[in-house]
This record gives C-alpha cells, sequence and structure tokens, in this order.
C-alpha cells in the first residue's frame, strides 16, 4: 500500500478510528495487525521476511540481555549481523556482485560466469534491516536494555508510517514510546496533518508532476538536447527531493496522529550552505546511522587527517551501495565523501567547529548555497542515470553547449511550481516542516489548506506512482 | 475512550468543507456529461440513433477505446469487422449494406502486441467476424518501436471506476474552467441538446463529436490544408525530437522491418483465417510530405519501403487482398483528402471502397453499398477540401 493511493486513505480513517477506543496494549496489537496488512498489500509472501528479521532481533536482544560473557556477546552480535545483513546481501547485491565479479574475472583474462538470479527485491528491506540491527547494537553497547515485550518490539519493527522508508528509528526513541501510554494530543494530530498535506503537495504534484520530464530526459533512446538534459537534472533535484521528503512529511505526520513523534528526516537540504551541512540535512535518520554505527566504530575523526578521510570515504561509499547495486550509486556516494575533503582539510588546517543548523541561512548565504546545490546536482547525475556509460553521454551532451533561451522556456509549469515550494521553505526554514501554521490566524490557515487541496486536485498526478526510496 | 480523536475528525471534515465541495461538484458536472458512466454501461446502451449521432467520447476521463469497442463487439457480434489504428476510424456503416453487420473497431491498434491481444479476446468468445478490413501500419514492423501492446490490459479495467481517474478529472474540470473552456454557454448548449433523445457519453460528445454507434470516429473540426503541413517537422532532428516527445510512432526511425515482427503478424493473420475470418488489408494514406520524408531518409525511414515490399508480398503469398493506399493519388485523389499528416478523411475511405468494390468478390465479401457510394461520388459536399469529386489525379494540385 502506498501513501498516494485512495485505499491509503481508507486504510489510515479506519484504524485512525479503531486506535483510539482501545488501550495501550492493544492499541499496539491494531498496530502490529496494520503494518502486516499495509506490508502485505504489495506482496503477502515478504510478511515472512519482515517476522524473521524481526524475531531473530527480538531473541538475540534477550539473549544479550541475559549474558554477560565478551565473547558470547560478540557472538550474539555477529549472528544478528549476518542474518541481516546476509538477507540484505541476497535480496539486495547477489546479482551485483555475481555479474561484477564476472565481469572482473573476465577482465583479467579468465572465463567467468555466474548464474544471477530472479530476485524481487522486498520493499523497505534496506529500512527495517537497519532499524532492527540499530536496536541489537545498541542492547549490545548496552545503550538500551532488551526488551521483552514481544507485541511491542515486533509492533515497533513494523509500525507503518515509517516501515518502507523510514525515517530509520532508534529504539531508545520509538520503542519506548510503544511502551508508554498514548493520550490524545489535539495539537499534535493537528500538525500532524498539516504535515501530511505538505507531503502530498510534494509528492503529488511536484515529485510526480516532475516525474515524466525528468523520465522523458533520461530515456535511454537518444535525441535529447542538451539543454534538455541539464533542465531534466534540475528536475530530477527536486523531483527526489520531493519524494522522499513528501513520504517522509507523511510519514511523520501520520505517526503524530497515532500519538508518536518520529526523528526529523529532512530540514530543507536545498539551503545548505556547504555539502556537510546538506548531509546533515538530507536523509538525517540514514546520516546518524551511519555515523553512529559505521564512521565512529571506524574511529571517526579522532584519528588522523589521512585516517578521518578514509572514514569518511568508506562511509559515503558504503551509503551510495546502500541505495542499490550499481556502480552508478557506488560512485554518488564516493563523489559526496571527495566533497567532503575540503570541509576536512580546513576544519583540521583552521581548526573549525562544523556548522550550526539553529541557525538559518540568510540571503546573504546563497553564492554557498548554489554552489552547494551545484555540487550535489552533479552527483545527482550518477544517482539517476541507469549505467556509467549514460552518466558519460549525459555530461558529455550537456557540455556540447546550452540553449539558454530553450532553457528558460521549457518547462514554465513545472518551475512555477519548483518556485513556490522554494518560496514557501525559505520563508518556513525556521520550522520543523513547511506547513507549521499554528501561529496564524484560523481563517488564514483554514483557507490555506484548502487553497492547498486545491491545488493538489488541479496540478497533482493521480497515478498510484510509487515513492522512488521503496526501491531501496 | 477518548472522544477528542473523534472530534478532530469532525473539525477536519468541517474545515475541508469547501474542497470536498468543490469535488462534490465537479462529480456532478462530469456525471451530468456522462463523463463518469461505466464504460460498459455506456457501450451497452449505445443504441442506433436516427441519423448516427456521436454519442462517446469523454473529455475529462481516458477515452478508453479499447474497453468501448471491445463491448461494443461483444454485444454485436459483427459480421464485418474493421480493424486497426485511428487510420481507419472513418469507415462509416452508411458506406457498406444495412445488413452487412458493421462494426469499426478503429483506433484499437496501435502495436502489434495489440493485434494479437485482440485476437486473444476475440477467441476467448468464441467469436470471429467473417471479414476483417485491416488498415496495416508499418510501424507495427518496425522494432524501435514498442510492440507489447495494451489492448488485454486495458479492457480488463474500467478507468470511471477507479477513484484515481476521478480525483484526475477534478483537475481537468478545473483546468478547463480556468481556461474559459467549461463556461456558462457550453452547459447551455448541452441543457439544450438534452431534449434531443441521443445519449450522450462525455463532454466531447455532447459537442457533436466522438464514436458513433457504428464504432467510426466523427470530428468535429476538419483541418485546413496548412494545418497538417504545420504538423511536420523541417529535419530529420526535428522528427525525432517530435516522435520523443509526442510519442508519435509514425515518425519513428527504422531502417528495415523487423523479420521477427514480420513473423508474428503473419502468424495472427493465419490465426485469423483459421477461425473463418477472410482478411482483407490496406495500406492508409500519408500526406505528401510524410512519404516525402521517408523516401528522402533512407537511412532513418527505411522501414517504410522495406513495408511497402514485404507486405504486399507476404499477402500475396497467402492469397489475402491488400491495397496501397499510402499515396492518395492510388484511389484518385491527392492531398486535400487528408485531415492531417496521417489521417485521411471520409472522401479517402469512399474512394478506396471504390477501388476495392471494382473487385466484385472483394465487393460482396465487403458487402460495398455501391448506391450511397455513388451518391457521395457526385455530392459537391462529400468535404469540405474536396468539392470537385472525382475529378482525374492529373488534374488536381495540392491546395496552398
Amino acid at each position: 500500500m502506498i501513501f498516494n493511493s485512495v485505499a491509503f486513505l481508507f486504510f489510515l480513517f479506519i484504524v485512525f478510528s479503531l486506535y483510539w477506543l482501545l488501550d495501550r496494549k492493544k492499541q499496539n496489537l491494531l498496530l502490529l495487525v496494520a503494518g502486516y496488512v499495509f506490508y502485505g498489500w504489495w506482496d503477502w509472501r515478504f510478511l515472512s521476511l519482515l517476522l524473521f528479521s524481526s524475531s531473530v532481533d527480538y531473541v538475540v536482544g534477550l539473549q544479550l540481555g541475559k549474558s554477560v560473557a565478551p565473547r558470547r556477546r560478540k557472538l550474539l552480535l555477529s549472528f544478528s549481523l549476518v542474518t541481516q545483513l546476509g538477507l540484505l546481501a541476497f535480496f539486495k547485491y547477489f546479482n551485483f556482485f555475481a555479474d561484477s565479479t564476472a565481469k572482473l574475472l573476465t577482465a583479467l583474462g579468465f572465463e567467468a560466469s555466474f548464474t544471477t538470479l530472479n530476485i524481487v527485491l522486498p520493499v523497505g528491506l534496506s529500512f527495517y534491516t537497519f532499524q532492527t540491527l540499530s536496536y541489537t547494537i545498541d542492547v549490545y553497547r548496552r545503550r538500551c536494555e532488551p526488551h521483552r515485550d514481544l507485541l511491542e518490539f515486533m509492533a515497533f519493527i513494523s509500525f507503518f508510517p515509517q516501515l518502507v522508508a523510514g525515517p530509520i528509528e532508534r529504539a531508545t526513541n520509538l520503542l519506548n514510546q510503544f511502551a508508554a501510554d498514548r493520550a490524545f494530543n489535539v495539537e499534535k494530530a493537528k500538525d500532524g496533518l498539516r504535515q501530511m498535506l505538505w507531503g502530498y503537495f510534494q509528492k503529488v504534484v511536484v515529485a510526480d508532476g516532475l516525474a515524466e520530464y525528468v523520465n522523458w530526459a533520461y530515456a535511454p533512446v537518444g535525441g535529447v538536447s542538451g539543454t534538455q538534459l541539464l533542465l531534466g537534472t534540475y528536475f530530477f533535484a527536486f523531483q527526489i527531493y520531493c519524494d522522499f521528503a513528501g513520504y517522509t512529511n507523511i510519514a511523520i505526520g501520520c505517526a503524530r496522529l497515532f500519538g508518536f513523534d518520529l526523528m526529523r528526516n529532512f530540514a530543507y537540504p536545498y539551503f545548505s550552505r556547504n555539502i556537510a551541512e546538506f548531509w546533515q540535512r538530507w536523509h538525517i535518520s540514514l546520516s546518524t546511522w551511519f555515523r553512529d554505527y559505521l564512521y565512529i566504530p571506524l574511529g571517526g575523526s579522532r584519528g588522523t587527517l589521512q585516517r578521518t578521510i578514509f572514514n569518511t570515504l568508506v562511509v559515503f561509499t558504503v551509503s551510495g551501495l546502500w541505495h542499490g547495486a550499481n556502480w552508478t550509486f557506488v560512485i554518488w556516494g564516493l563523489l559526496n565523501g571527495l566533497y567532503f575533503i575540503p570541509i576536512l582539510l580546513q576544519r583540521h588546517f583552521r581548526g573549525e567547529e562544523r556548522g550550526n543548523l539553529r541557525v538559518a541561512a540568510g540571503l546573504r548565504d546563497l553564492p554557498s548555497m548554489l554552489l552547494t546545490f551545484h555540487l550535489v546536482l552533479a552527483a545527482w547525475v550518477f544517482f539517476r542515470a541507469k549505467d556509467l556509460s549514460q552518466v558519460g553521454h549525459i555530461f558529455g551532451t550537456i557540455a556540447q553547449g546550452i540553449d539558454w533561451e530553450l532553457l528558460l522556456r521549457e518547462g514554465l509549469k513545472l518551475k512555477l511550481l519548483i518556485a513556490f515550494l522554494l518560496i514557501v521553505e525559505w520563508l518556513q526554514r525556521d520550522k520543523r516542516h513547511a506547513l507549521e501554521l499554528s501561529a496564524l490566524p484560523v481563517p488564514v490557515r483554514w483557507l490555506a489548506y484548502n487553497a492547498l487541496l486545491v491545488g493538489i486536485l488541479w496540478f497533482g498526478t493521480f497515478k498510484d506512482a510509487p515513492f522512488i526510496y521503496f526501491q531501496f | 475512550m477518548q472522544t477528542g480523536p473523534y472530534r478532530f475528525l469532525l473539525r477536519t471534515g468541517l474545515v475541508l468543507l469547501p474542497v470536498l465541495a468543490l469535488m462534490l461538484a465537479c462529480e456532478a458536472l462530469l456525471w451530468y456529461l456522462g463523463e463518469s458512466v461505466p464504460v460498459r454501461r455506456a457501450a451497452t446502451r449505445h443504441l442506433p440513433q436516427e441519423g448516427s449521432p456521436a454519442a462517446y467520447m469523454p473529455w475529462f476521463f481516458s477515452q478508453q477505446f479499447n474497453l468501448f469497442h471491445f463491448e461494443r463487439v461483444k454485444k454485436l457480434r459483427p459480421a464485418l469487422l474493421v480493424i486497426g489504428s485511428s487510420h481507419v476510424t472513418r469507415f462509416r456503416q452508411e458506406m457498406f449494406n444495412p445488413d452487412s453487420g458493421f462494426y469499426n473497431s478503429g483506433r484499437t491498434i496501435g502495436a502489434l502486441g495489440d493485434l494479437e491481444q485482440y485476437f486473444d479476446a476475440c477467441d476467448a468468445l468464441g467469436y470471429a467476424p467473417k471479414t476483417m478490413l485491416l488498415g496495416v501500419d508499418h510501424f507495427w514492423l518496425n522494432n524501435s518501436v514498442p510492440q507489447e501492446g495494451v489492448f488485454m490490459k486495458e479492457i480488463g479495467k474500467d478507468e470511471t471506476l477507479d477513484p484515481k481517474a476521478h480525483l484526475t478529472a477534478y483537475g481537468r474540470v478545473l483546468d478547463s474552467a480556468r481556461a474559459g473552456r467549461i463556461n456558462a454557454a457550453l452547459i447551455r448548449a448541452v441543457i439544450d441538446r438534452r431534449d434531443e433523445g441521443v445519449k450522450r457519453y462525455g463532454l466531447t460528445a455532447w459537442l457533436s463529436a466522438g464514436l458513433r454507434n457504428d464504432g467510426s470516429n466523427q470530428n468535429f473540426d476538419r483541418s485546413t490544408p496548412e494545418a497538417y503541413t504545420n504538423l511536420l517537422p523541417a529535419s530529420v532532428e526535428a522528427v525525432l525530437q517530435g516522435h520523443r516527445q509526442k510519442n508519435r510512432p509514425i515518425l519513428a526511425p527504422g531502417a528495415a522491418v523487423d523479420p521477427a515482427l514480420l513473423q508474428r503478424f503473419e502468424a495472427v493473420l493465419i490465426k485469423f483465417q483459421q477461425r473463418g475470418t477472410r482478411i482483407i488489408g490496406f495500406i492508409p494514406p500519408m500526406a505528401g510530405e510524410v512519404r516525402g520524408l521517408y523516401a528522402n531518409h533512407p537511412n532513418h525511414y527505411g522501414v517504410f519501403a522495406d513495408f511497402r515490399e514485404k507486405i504486399p508480398a507476404l499477402f500475396r503469398q497467402h492469397g489475402w487482398p491488400l491495397f496501397d493506399g499510402s499515396d492518395p493519388a492510388s484511389v484518385g485523389l491527392d492531398d486535400r483528402c487528408m485531415k492531417d499528416e496521417d489521417h485521411a478523411q471520409e472522401t479517402y475511405h469512399v474512394a478506396l471502397l471504390r477501388e476495392l468494390g471494382r473487385d466484385a468478390s472483394l465487393g460482396a465479401a465487403l458487402s460495398i453499398n455501391t448506391n450511397y457510394l455513388q451518391s457521395l461520388l457526385v455530392d459537391a459536399g462529400t468535404t469540405v477540401w474536396f468539392p470537385n469529386y472525382p475529378r482525374q489525379p492529373a488534374a488536381l494540385s495540392r491546395v496552398n
């Protein structure tokens, strides 16, 4: 089931209506059932995977709680890591590694051919695998207690608002909320609906509106000019942002209707003044996951400059691979890591501190914001392209020259949509989401909601287009 | 039990009342225009009307020709079936004898896969036409055009029953209202026509365009001769761009007929024949500029020349009659009979049938209404652009 389907709206209405009639235990049971219905809507066969993944870490968590011997604890953690990452490796990376190894061996002069399998990637696998792994690692590190209530644990892993594309939650934040009583808070619910509304606007109007042009420009048939490819790349930057941030806004807003607070996942990333800030504002739950469970264990920035650079490159490369089993994603990650090097050098030699997200960007920061945006934009070409030869084709065609008149003329309606999005987000950049309007008078708010809904009806694309990040 | 959540739901409903009212108004308009009538019901109720008016053509919903035509075919089981792409939609019942069992299922075959699926769907019904007049398009045999087909998929679902399609339609209503296409005069015109006793499905049908009871398509506008020349791009590069942007398979580049596709095409026609269908083919016409484009750029459009050799050979081999009408001159006309670069007006179809009817056996198989054709041929008003039909091709010149 996807958020932008009519079925989901009915589903949400039914679950919400029942939920607040129940006590906490039954609420958790309802959320568990709802999560499995929501996930099984795609393919019920993958429910077993979700059940298996949750069960393994529930049991491992309990065993870790009982064990004091370091060797046994390590063994338990390794079992969880091997199982969860093994699932991910099999479903997501088997064909990629088999194919790449065969190509490498052939290039070295060996005769090699591995069988690739016709594997369907279960939706959201990377997300819930990382969520459940974070729980086991935190229990291993004694940062959180093993959770004994099976129902709460299962409901935590399968919580439908964030099950398939995050935010990737930590047990310390979300699991504890399942263990606590939840009282309906009307202000929280109202704000949740507002956030959902903005998410729907981002997805249905902006992201899906841009998708048609982007798909056309990036189709593997020739004949698209450099100008159109450039425009398609700009549009893709906003498509992927609105697609993913739109999903996240709906997820967070939806969770708030049920009394839960999910972590923030986007904080107006295109207003970032450098690449480090961008990664503090883009897919925050994944960035912090890699920081806590990969970058810091590798040594983080505590060692030499060279070691810090190495750690950064490793984290970004792995992050690229997390997105998909394709060299384009690996290079996309590596490129973002390379963008970091000047910042690391600056920090090392000038002793500069990290940026402060609480200080919002001003217009005087426009040059640095534009530079950051264009660095990100160049990397998006790798992310969107089908393979590396298409990346070469795109950069090569753009380099042949730009027809400025065409660039200004084409896709005017789409540019106006982007302009509207940017203006609203710029004005609201110190708020947690762009439709946080609680300070405005009631009639103005009501007018804004209705205007936005009419905008969605008018300009929306209602095709049940899946969210891009579901494939990861 | 907490009452707050339910008060919250009620309050949300109140806040959204204006937009809900707007949606209701859109839905009412769509219902009033017959846009949201399920296609199966529209196809069943699409009865013969006096004067054969156009009565089915949604504007705000997708037109769903495949579903509509197939529902009509299921109901009528026509003995004489016209089939093809949009190039065949102007064959009309009047051109054939009243008892011919004619139905025009044009605009259903956009790719070879559609033809295969059309056969499978008919076969599943246990139906096969006695005679099939097939407009054969060269892009069915061009491997740079997707040939999967959508016929089965489209006859399997009715968009009017899909809430998403309703939401899309609301957007189109709002857009039309903003652009002034929906206004008081239009609504008045629709209201004025409601007492004509014709059931119409879709705004376009209310404006006298769309599918008639015989399945043929009726357009309310007629393009000027300049219009189609303006449609044609000036260069191959522009053609490629146009193809990519508008997804027009007729201009898709292709070096030659794909042998595998030709084999599939032959196989499906043999299947029809094995079910007792007599196959009669023709190659639909194109304006001079399009034919010129193909001729001048053989590297890009060799497929067309190859098609004109291989298809007649294939038809000959099986004893199926085929008329190559790709040049309007082949039926004694010129580009003035074209509506645009690849769609002909009724005159062309009349002239084509006259040519086919010269063979008595074909005339009988097609049940051609010779008297009607003759009356059309002497009628100066046959089409706007061809007032003096018939004339000798040599005496004609392009209208500029």
